[in-house]
């Protein structure tokens, strides 16, 4: 009889995701890589680093780093924002070049430009904060619009 | 949020902890045609996922909807899961049947139903040490403490089940009496998960043959409505009714589901007919005669549940309100036993009804805390079950009249406090719950109190401990049962061998737990679960034979044991597992019942041993085998004599059932080119063993090896 561990399979799928992602934002730099960054203690982290050198948008590869790392193209948070520390990003301080992902309904969502959640029919989604990339330098492709759920923020 | 939070928990990668000692449900999309909403594999690897569309990978189900989702598995413990694929791919065609390969549960067949226990003993046939909870309402009969349908094949339709949670140990500190040994929660499916029409027929052996219709169907984002309908007739597989009388039950049963943003109002009902049962008896020095029922029993159960679910747009809070009413019309008890006793007995007769309620706030609080607080309360009623009730069905006295308690409301409170720690590798809980004293008096209030600790170092190793306090509330039945247990009738007339004897003075039976749980994680694919336990239990309540009397038995009982469990993805096309149980009891003291007896642990094996597979073939057929093996056990030494003619107690052999079960989607393809219908044989008891899985004096035997065959029509 089963006996699983559930957030494995979230972690997993949301790996996936920023995968995904990876592959529909385009930033305009020379870089031959795509730097994601998150926290080593993230129940994400051990299945990012199978990420490494996976091919992304415009014959790049990913390259897995840790959160504080200072070239972040996608920065993911998945910190709650009572267990942010001091040495913790806060929200709205990173480069125009850079896409942060949350997982977390905090008051600062408005600060990241795609947001995770799971919805009624358990199904893991995104959605995008269009304010917040106005003025980024990255751009996001029509398909990865299309098919974020924004009706969340509403 | 606790009640609910697993499922949300689980969905912010909050709470991994309690995530890891939850078994999640396993789905396949395979087994539902059409409904990609129904497509949850916790083994899928990460490669798998990252070769999806990403169109592919939004419909990806990743937690059980939270609106499903119940507290139970919010108590950290011994919990298993039996997913819906499971369920459709078993050969099993009832719930306690599919329980059977759960690592410390034993289920056997005794005349009337199947009994369920959980690292438990004694003869009591009624599951009422375990709180059967249908998407979390408590379900347990009023005047019999277990199932309400008694006879009966099973308490709810499997096909209506989205999966089973299991938890192993006391639940008291939520759920109140009955949370005994464990707690059962079946979950049903909503009409947005299934979406679908669905016709299915079944024949086999015992004159087996039942048709299904169900649909589901989203309304729009927001509702969602599901229901389904059975006709099945067939037979309990023992000697008494297949091979003695050849009595065939006949049974219906609907279900209705609807569901809107947080509301969801569901019914349930159950009508059947047993034709009766008869052994021919003789005993030396009385004339030649039989043992009989009525020659019809018949019984309706109807539940009616509505519930209520909101969480603030912030999650920082959850509410949870649940209502429900259920009843049961029906023969009385003496309709089996002794319908010569009166007429009336072999006539349906209201049996009484629950009234519940209940409603609990969770809140999330500074520093890693969540507080939930809740309310409870139940009234019940043992309705015109009274006849039987102090031997007087031919009194027209009230209860009161007659010194007897039918009719009571109890309320209860509970909190439960949840901390995690910062770093997330530490998990504590407290909690406890107090039920009041019952009004009209009949129990006193007590408290159940529940500590436990989880302690995750990495992603794949997880530690538990906890200690927790349970009761069993008498029944009404233990209470009060006054009619004849057993008449023998001849042409004469009847002679009554036995009576219920009544004990008004019957207690709560008290279980203290310690329990000790690991689990490691070795890969994605292989998974390993331990679990210990030290259960001691006070005023047990016995049956006193030769008197057929409920009593509290003065000495303690001390349960040990523990579980072990393997399960491992060996292809995409091959998963199996293995699972060992044990369990040691013994008692404190030197002290016996009224009748002279210590307390004797029956059907309590020592091993169970559950092995099994599922290998898929190709996409469209696939194979479960399943091996239950159970170490030999005793029975009660009063049944010896008139099985055996010999008063020596010894061990009944152990006894291995293996089943399989072979699905085939055929090659049909509809417009979409999917596969609608299916083909589905099974076989139970492949070795045609034949154990009294319950000793009682006549017809007790299981009746060995029996085949199914069913197919099934889906319609997008």
């Amino acid at each position: 009889m089963p006996i699983g561990d559930n957030s494995a399979l979230i972690s997993k799928v949301k790996t996936a995701y920023l995968y995904n992602i990876a592959k529909f934002v385009s930033w305009p730099d020379d870089a031959r890589e795509v730097v994601l960054c998150l926290d080593d203690k993230s129940p994400l982290y051990p299945f990012a680093k199978e990420l490494a050198n996976k091919p992304v948008a415009n014959d790049r590869r990913l390259v897995i780093a840790n959160r504080l790392a200072s070239h972040c193209h996608i920065v993911f948070d998945d910190q709650p924002p009572e267990q942010e520390t001091a040495l913790s990003y806060k929200a709205g301080s990173w480069r125009p070049i850079t896409l942060a992902i949350s997982d977390q309904k905090s008051a600062q969502h408005e600060k990241y430009a795609i947001q995770f959640f799971v919805d009624e029919n358990g199904r893991l989604q995104f959605s995008i904060n269009m304010d917040a990339i106005t003025d980024a330098e990255y751009r996001i492709s029509s398909k990865l619009l299309r098919l974020a759920r924004n009706n969340r923020l509403d | 949020m606790p009640r609910l939070s697993l499922s949300h928990a689980c969905k912010y990668g909050q709470l991994r902890i309690q995530c890891a000692i939850f078994s999640l449900i396993v789905l396949s999309a395979n087994a539902i045609a059409a409904a990609p909403s129904l497509n949850v594999d916790e083994e899928v690897s990460l490669d798998s996922l990252l070769t999806m569309d990403f169109e592919d990978l939004i419909d990806f189900v990743v937690v059980a909807p939270t609106k499903s989702g119940t507290r139970l598995g919010d108590t950290p413990g011994a919990v298993s899961v039996i997913s819906y694929d499971q369920i459709q791919r078993s050969s099993a065609r009832s719930i306690p049947e599919l329980l059977r390969s759960i690592p410390g549960v034993n289920v056997r067949w005794n005349p009337m139903v199947q009994t369920i226990d959980v690292r438990g003993f004694g003869s009591n046939p009624f599951t009422s040490k375990i709180l059967i909870l249908i998407d979390g309402i408590p379900y347990n009969s009023w005047n019999k403490g277990g199932f309400p349908q008694h006879p009966g094949f099973d308490f709810f339709n499997l096909n209506n089940v989205r999966h089973i949670e299991i938890i192993r140990g006391p639940g008291s500190a939520l759920y109140g009496e009955n949370a005994f040994n464990g707690v059962i929660n079946i979950v049903t499916l909503s009409g947005d998960e299934v979406n679908r029409t669905k016709i299915a027929a079944q024949i086999g052996d015992r004159q087996t043959r039942s048709a299904t219709l169900t649909h589901g169907t989203a309304l729009g984002e927001n509702a969602s409505v599901y229901a389904s309908v059975r006709g099945l007739g067939s037979q309990i597989p023992t000697e008494l009714w297949v091979d003695e009388s050849g009595a065939i039950a006949e049974a219906t049963d609907l279900f209705v589901k609807a569901k809107y943003k947080g509301l969801t109002l569901s019914y349930y009902q159950l009508d059947d007919e047993f034709e009766g049962f008869s052994h021919a008896v003789n005993i030396p020095g009385l004339p030649p005669g039989e043992f009989r029922s009525a020659d019809k029993i018949e019984q309706s159960v109807r539940i009616a549940s509505l519930k209520y679910e909101y969480e603030s747009p912030d999650e920082s809070w959850s509410l949870v309100v649940n209502g429900s009413g259920s009843s049961r019309d029906g023969s009385h008890c003496a309709a089996c036993h002794s319908p010569t006793q009166d007429a009336e007995f072999a006539a349906s007769d209201d049996h009484g009804y629950q009234e519940f309620w209940s409603g609990h706030l969770a809140k999330r609080l500074l520093g890693g805390h969540e507080l939930l607080v809740g309310l409870e309360s139940r009234n019940i009623d043992a309705g015109e079950h009274t006849q039987e009730l102090q031997n007087s069905p031919l009194l027209p006295l009230a209860p009161t009249q007659l010194g007897i308690v039918a009719e009571y409301r109890k309320n209860a409170v509970y909190v439960q406090d949840q901390f995690v720690s910062e770093n997330r590798q530490w998990r504590l809980l407290a909690g406890i719950r107090y039920d009041e004293a019952t009004s009209p008096f009949l129990f006193e209030g007590n408290f159940f109190p529940r500590f436990s600790a989880i302690y995750q170092p990495s992603d794949r190793l997880t530690f538990r401990a906890g200690w927790g306090k349970a009761a069993r509330y008498p029944s009404f039945s233990e209470l009060y049962q006054a009619s004849n247990f057993l008449n023998l009738e001849f042409s004469g007339g009847h002679i009554t061998l036995s009576d219920f004897e009544p004990n008004g003075g019957l207690k709560p039976e008290f279980i203290e737990v310690f329990d000790l749980g690991l689990q490691y994680q070795f890969n994605d694919d292989l998974n390993l679960r331990l679990d210990l336990f030290r259960n001691r239990v006070s005023n047990s309540i016995v049956i006193a034979y030769p008197a057929i009397r409920s009593e509290n038995h003065p000495n303690d009982a001390v349960v040990t044991g523990g579980e072990i469990e393997l399960r491992q993805k060996v292809s995409d096309s091959l998963t199996w597992y293995f699972n060992w149980s044990y369990q040691h009891n013994r008692q404190i003291g030197k002290q016996t019942d009224s009748a002279g007896n210590a307390i004797e642990f029956t059907y309590a094996p020592k091993h169970k041993i559950n092995l099994g597979g599922n290998w898929r073939h190709s996409e469209h057929i696939q194979t479960t085998i399943d091996v239950n093996w159970k170490d030999k056990y005793t029975a009660p030494s009063f049944w010896y004599p008139i099985v055996f003619g010999n008063p020596t107690v010894f061990s009944l052999s152990g006894f291995a059932y293996v089943n399989f079960a072979t699905s085939w989607d055929l090659p049909i393809t509809n417009a979409d080119g999917r596969r609608n219908l299916s083909l589905n044989i099974s076989g139970r008891n492949l070795l045609d063993e034949r154990p009294y899985e319950t000793l009682t004096g006549f017809g007790g035997r299981v009746v060995g090896r029996e085949f199914y065959a069913s197919v099934s029509l889906q319609f997008n």
